[in-house]
């Protein structure tokens, strides 16, 4: 018996489940005609006797158009724009008239008074956690910006009632959903001090949260996992038997966007090292993924994609990732090249980006856009010069980036230079600004998919949002 | 027309069955064909086919259902035709991602009694569909019997694209807990 079969049986189910599902799918036969359909029973005849065509060009395999896809990478050739006018930025104390100042080469920036501290999710929602005398979270408030002022979302709260290895673990799940994005947030420990919980969004999904448990050593270091449904409070568990038996200690459980693998970091019983796996969600099957690097140790590993998984090593000044491809099986080092040391001057070397792609900037400082997955490089960035004082800080989707300058005070990020990168575009926009140091500016971070965000504190807390378009 | 008298129409041996079969049944058949094969040539060649099977098959069969009686004969000739010409690659269309998506319901072995093992696993899986909820089977049979895609599903049944994964997900899942239990 094999899928094949199972999709044959599937053809031969009742007509009620077939009729059922078209009415609710819309999949209703249409009464207009299709004239491209329309036969005559002597050229079905015909047909019958001479036989069908069989003349079709296959579509490409999915691994050709990968191959191409990462082709048109390697030329890709990236715009760069250095706005020429500086950001004059306002003092916090009084933006007066000036809250929204396009800046050019399609970024404009807006300042907002918030007047209050908050985080923000990276999709455009922003939050404020309240937490109660003994460090629990009794409270979150949400929020988001529109037309400049900053609104309230309704928070919605999902109590948790679960079991895992023979102790209760209740919580609460704090979410809000405003124009499809999505926020959730929870984290607590149970009474006894003996397992520690939180809550994670999983990639596409607004009704459901991933709730993770991490045990001590009174429970053996032992993990669970449950699917949470928002709307109502019910947990399933990740796992068939009482949590994840073959592994402890594990440090991380990352989903796949295709919910159908997740990336675990654990310890298992004979090996006290830890180590990436692939554990299939459905199959309930754990591949082991460090012996098919050769290399001891791994320091993290990320989903590029559904079907991949990457990990990487940076050991004594030097970058090395590994691609494991889920469809063919196969382990391929794609990445192999000496750490930028900011040090150094006239030295090159790659720069972390912690998602799919990487930045090789040479000795030069020019800098190509390296593809993970595979290894292929863009073509190089033409007019622009990496600056060593330069950190980057990846978009939520990881298809973006922000690049900024610090001239870093003792009490201030002093942002001099201020730039997103876009992958998928092949678009880097940077611009300086000047009378930051009126400011105390503490945190930067992606507002939503095009916006960067800087906050400042001092009277009521500000924001200064950039929007790259 | 109504079915009843196209499948009239079938038992008179008038020419007029496969034009009224056209008629109301033609796009249905070719989205059928089209979310199998991914091509408009092969999903036409299919459509055609189907009107010679079942102009073959009425008499004897005098079908209550006219819509899924073709509907099955479309898939099945679909899926054949894209079995003999993608045998070893991945040929496009939703049918490759539904095979993949339904490996973890089964064990992989190869059986010449192939056509015998479904039509018995077929029985076992309509006792499945009625223990599972409503949306779940609407999910299910959307996704492995019309073959459409999660987007598709996403836009039809009004969820959102991430509730359709995890239904098909808890799906699958029950549906491989309760072929275990039948020893499958």
């Amino acid at each position: 018996m094999n899928n094949q079969t199972i999709l044959d049986a599937i053809g031969m189910i009742d007509d009620r489940y077939i009729v059922s599902a078209q009415k609710q799918l819309g999949c209703i036969p249409s009464e207009e005609v299709s004239l491209s359909a329309v036969v005559s029973v002597k050229h079905v005849r015909r047909r019958a006797l001479i036989g069908v065509a069989a003349a079709v060009m296959l579509l490409l395999s999915s691994f050709v158009t990968t191959m191409a896809v990462n082709e048109e990478f390697r030329k890709m050739v990236f715009e760069f724009f250095h706005i020429t006018v500086a950001e004059n930025v306002p003092n916090g104390d009084d933006f007066g008239d000036k809250t929204h100042v396009d800046l050019g080469g399609g970024v404009s920036a807006e300042y907002i008074h918030v007047g209050k501290e908050l985080t923000s999710s990276g999709n455009g929602i922003l939050y404020n956690i309240n937490y109660s005398e003994n460090g629990e979270i009794s409270g979150v408030s949400f929020y988001q910006l529109t037309g400049g002022i900053v609104q309230d979302i309704q928070t919605n709260r999902t109590e948790f009632h679960v079991s895992a290895g023979g102790t209760s673990v209740d919580g609460y799940a704090y979410w809000c959903l405003s124009d499809d994005r999505f926020a959730a947030i929870g984290r607590g420990q149970t009474t006894d001090r003996s397992k520690i919980w939180e809550i994670s969004t999983i990639s596409g999904q607004s009704e459901m949260v991933l709730l993770s448990i991490y045990s001590g050593i009174e429970d053996n270091l032992a993990f669970y996992a449950f699917w949470l449904d928002l709307h109502t409070g019910a947990a399933e568990a990740v796992f068939e038997d009482d949590g994840l038996c073959e592994l402890t200690h594990v440090q991380e459980f990352q989903v796949a966007p295709n919910c159908k693998y997740a990336l675990i970091r654990g310890q298992s019983d004979y090996d006290l090292t830890d180590a990436p796996y692939i554990y299939n969600l459905e199959s309930g099957n754990l591949l082991p993924l460090l012996d098919m690097t050769g290399t001891e140790n791994i320091d993290k590993v990320l989903w590029a994609d559904d079907d991949t998984a990457l990990l990487t090593l940076k050991k004594d000044n030097h970058y090395i990732c590994w691609a494991y491809h889920i469809q063919e099986s196969t382990m391929e080092k794609t990445v192999d090249e000496p750490l930028l040391n900011s040090d150094v001057d006239g030295s090159g070397g790659v720069v972390d980006l912690n998602g799919r792609y990487l930045l090789h900037v040479d000795e030069t400082g020019v800098v190509a856009v390296i593809d993970q997955k595979d290894g292929t490089r863009s073509a190089a960035i033409y007019g622009f010069v990496y600056d060593k004082r330069g950190q980057i800080l990846l978009g939520a989707d990881g298809e973006k980036a922000c690049y900024f300058v610090s001239a870093q005070s003792s009490d201030s990020l002093s942002v001099e230079t201020l730039g997103v990168i876009d992958f998928t575009a092949a678009k880097f926009t940077i611009f300086d600004r000047s009378g930051f140091d009126q400011n105390q500016e503490l945190r930067l971070g992606w507002l939503d998919k095009n916006s960067v965000a800087i906050s400042t504190a001092g009277n009521g807390a500000d924001l200064y949002v950039y929007k790259f378009e | 027309m109504e079915d009843a008298r196209i499948v009239d129409l079938y038992w008179a041996r008038s020419e007029r069955a496969i034009d009224e079969t056209s008629s109301k049944y033609g796009k249905y058949c070719f989205a059928i064909a089209h979310n199998i094969l991914a091509n408009d040539e092969d999903a036409d060649e299919s459509v055609n086919d189907t009107y010679l099977d079942a102009w073959n098959s009425m008499p004897p069969h005098r079908p209550a259902i006219l819509s899924t009686f073709l509907g099955k004969i479309t898939r099945r000739i679909s899926i054949d035709k894209w079995r003999s010409r993608s045998a070893e690659k991945r040929g496009g269309g939703e049918i490759f991602l539904a095979l993949d998506e339904l490996s973890e319901c089964i064990s992989s072995r190869n059986s010449v009694e192939q056509e015998i093992e479904a039509a018995e696993l077929a029985k076992d899986i309509n006792d499945f569909l009625r223990t599972i909820s409503l949306d779940e089977r609407n999910t299910f049979v959307g996704r492995y019997w019309f073959l459409l895609s999660v987007k598709e599903l996403s836009v039809k049944t009004g969820f959102s694209e991430g509730k359709i994964k995890i239904l098909l997900f808890r799906t699958r899942k029950k549906l491989k807990a309760y072929l275990k239990r039948k020893e499958y």
